[in-house]
């Protein structure tokens, strides 16, 4: 017995002479905000992965306790930069909701139209961090040419490319006029074009399929047990979107889009996923297009309703689908102008759980693509340690090598 | 959808679901029901025979001795709030894991900001701030105005 036992323990160390544990981040070479992923690996093949994540947290809840419901709004905007609108939008939905307050058409279909543009342009951005992170430059810099003209008619509508301020309790500030709208309409046609292609390329291109299909997958048990949300859980197929299943804004209006679903739940399926998700967001935006020129315009047709500061104690829910996946707001009211409490639950936050299924086993350069997959809402370094347990000696890497090591896979 | 089609909807979870405490709310998009902290786990193992996946799980502080703890699932369109209320000294509750894995960075959280213990939770540890922040930043009793200084400084090292 005594013998096996201390077997057992030379094997233990044997492994852990062969264990390396790699902090990633804070700084990551992925993303432009702070996380820090704790990667133990066994040679070139990753054995566990810690999540560390909270280097951007704010306090946004409790600020939001302390201002009045307006302020709030622009509050909510600021929390992400790329889905400042969803934020705001749902927002005000768990306000009204409060309330009871119904918001006029024109608005519901303007709130619509920013939402799906701010599903196209994020969905534009994640193609093009996976192509520069797989070495392939040409296809991020064609997402980046792609997704101007999305950010073109953002700019156009609101006059921002960011925090568009488009939104408010009781509906929407600004409306879009006839000459924007049949702009948006034209450039449709040339973004479904575009799409088109970089379906081709992922679908076709060996290369790309080589690099991505079979890497990093994420079962649809795991996806369903861990909650996963968004494109990363409808890639290993199920069939989930706030969208379709619980519809807001002028999303019970617009039924003409299907729910992307994929199989596999690998890489390449999460890429084609969101490929496959922006000509349903363009047939959605096109719907809303048409069906807003038919609508009384202002002064006839309203683009809100006037909401009360001060709101009876009451609480409520607001769901919404954002390009990452289901967000959540929580709101209670007091009888004042402030919420009492305030609950945001994003969607990034409820996926950080997939990175552990998804990165045990797999070889270490494929880690910028396969945390790229789930496109959180996180952090990015320009280097990286790598310390050796037994010894403590440590070796630092940059960007540079890991993105080569990566490329050194295609 | 047919609102009718919707409501029917609505009324089917909180018929369901009402057997397991006191359905307090209903409007378009949701059930709220109230549990005894006593049955809570019971109503949880109820809600997962029905979905695997859970939504939220979010804490609010009366300040009158009494912390709600809130579950949240989407059950056919319809989200599910759970709620149920614990004392707020040595607050102290069953975790939702061994149920929803999906609950394991909630419940951290909540821990954090609020100071629940969720007893057999895997690793309840603080998620978003370091160790020398304020203990439950969003209690009512932590002011953290009133505070010389919220946050140690942490040494190198």
């Amino acid at each position: 017995m005594a013998e096996e036992s201390r077997g057992r323990e030379n094997e233990k160390k044997a492994e852990e002479r062969k264990t390396y544990t790699l902090p990633v981040g804070p700084q990551h070479p992925l993303y432009v905000e702070a996380e820090n992923l704790m990667v133990h690996v066994d040679g070139e093949t990753i054995t566990d992965v810690d999540v560390n994540i909270g280097y951007m947290h704010r306090g946004i809840e409790e600020m939001m306790q302390r201002r009045n419901y307006l302020q709030n709004i622009y509050l909510a905007e600021r929390i992400c930069g790329i889905c400042s609108f969803i934020h705001s939008c749902t927002y005000c939905q768990a306000v009204e909701n409060l309330t009871g307050l119904e918001i006029p058409d024109r608005a519901a279909y303007i709130r619509t139209i920013m939402l799906e543009l701010e599903r196209l342009h994020s969905h534009f951005l994640f193609l093009g961090v996976m192509g520069y992170e797989m070495g392939l430059d040409t296809i991020f810099q064609y997402t980046w040419r792609d997704r101007e003209h999305i950010m073109e008619m953002l700019e156009e509508i609101s006059g921002n490319r960011v925090n568009y301020a488009m939104t408010t309790i009781g509906g929407v500030r600004r409306d879009i006029p006839e000459t924007i709208r049949k702009n948006m309409l034209d450039k449709l046609s040339l973004i479904e074009k575009r799409v088109g292609y970089y379906n081709n390329v992922f679908m076709e291109d060996r290369v790309i399929r080589k690099r991505t299909q079979g890497i990093g997958v994420l079962s649809k048990a795991d996806a369903n047990k861990f909650s996963i949300q968004g494109p990363v859980l409808r890639a290993s197929g199920v069939n989930y979107d706030v969208r379709w299943h619980a519809p807001y804004a002028a999303y019970p209006k617009i039924r003409d889009w299907k729910v992307i679903t994929e199989k596999e739940g690998d890489v390449h399926a999460r890429v084609v996923q969101k490929i496959l998700e922006m000509p349903e967001a363009a047939k959605i935006l096109r719907t809303a297009l048409n069906k807003l020129a038919k609508l009384p315009k202002p002064p006839k047709g309203e683009l809100k309703v006037k909401a009360s500061l001060s709101i009876p104690e009451a609480e409520a829910i607001s769901i919404t689908e954002a390009p990452r996946g289901e967000l959540l707001y929580y709101a209670k009211s007091n009888g004042t102008d402030q919420p009492e409490r305030m609950r945001i639950r994003t969607p990034s936050f409820s996926n950080m759980l997939s990175l552990r299924p998804i990165l045990k086993g797999q070889q270490l350069a494929d880690l910028p693509v396969i945390v790229g997959s789930i496109d959180p809402c996180f952090s990015c370094t320009d280097r990286v340690t790598l310390v050796e347990e037994r010894t403590g000696k440590t070796r630092t890497v940059d960007a540079t090598y890991l993105k080569r090591l990566g490329e050194s896979r295609g | 959808m047919k609102t009718t089609a919707k409501t029917a909807k609505i009324t089917n979870i909180a018929k369901r679901f009402g057997k397991l405490g006191k359905v307090y709310k209903q409007d378009k998009r949701a059930v709220w029901i109230d549990v005894p902290s006593k049955d809570i786990m019971k109503a949880l193992g109820e809600v997962r025979k029905a979905t695997e996946r859970i939504s939220d799980i979010s804490i609010y502080d009366t300040g009158k001795g009494l912390l709600e703890v809130m579950y949240r699932f989407f059950i056919s369109g319809t989200v599910l709030n759970i709620k149920t209320r614990i004392n707020d000294v040595k607050p102290r509750i069953n975790t939702a894991v061994r149920l929803f894995p999906g609950a394991l960075l909630f419940e951290r959280e909540q821990h954090e900001m609020f100071g629940v213990w969720f007893s057999g939770h895997p690793g309840l540890d603080k998620v978003l701030f370091a160790k020398t922040t304020p203990e439950t930043p969003l209690r009512k009793k932590c002011i953290l105005d009133k505070m010389k200084n919220p946050v140690k400084e942490e040494k190198d090292g």
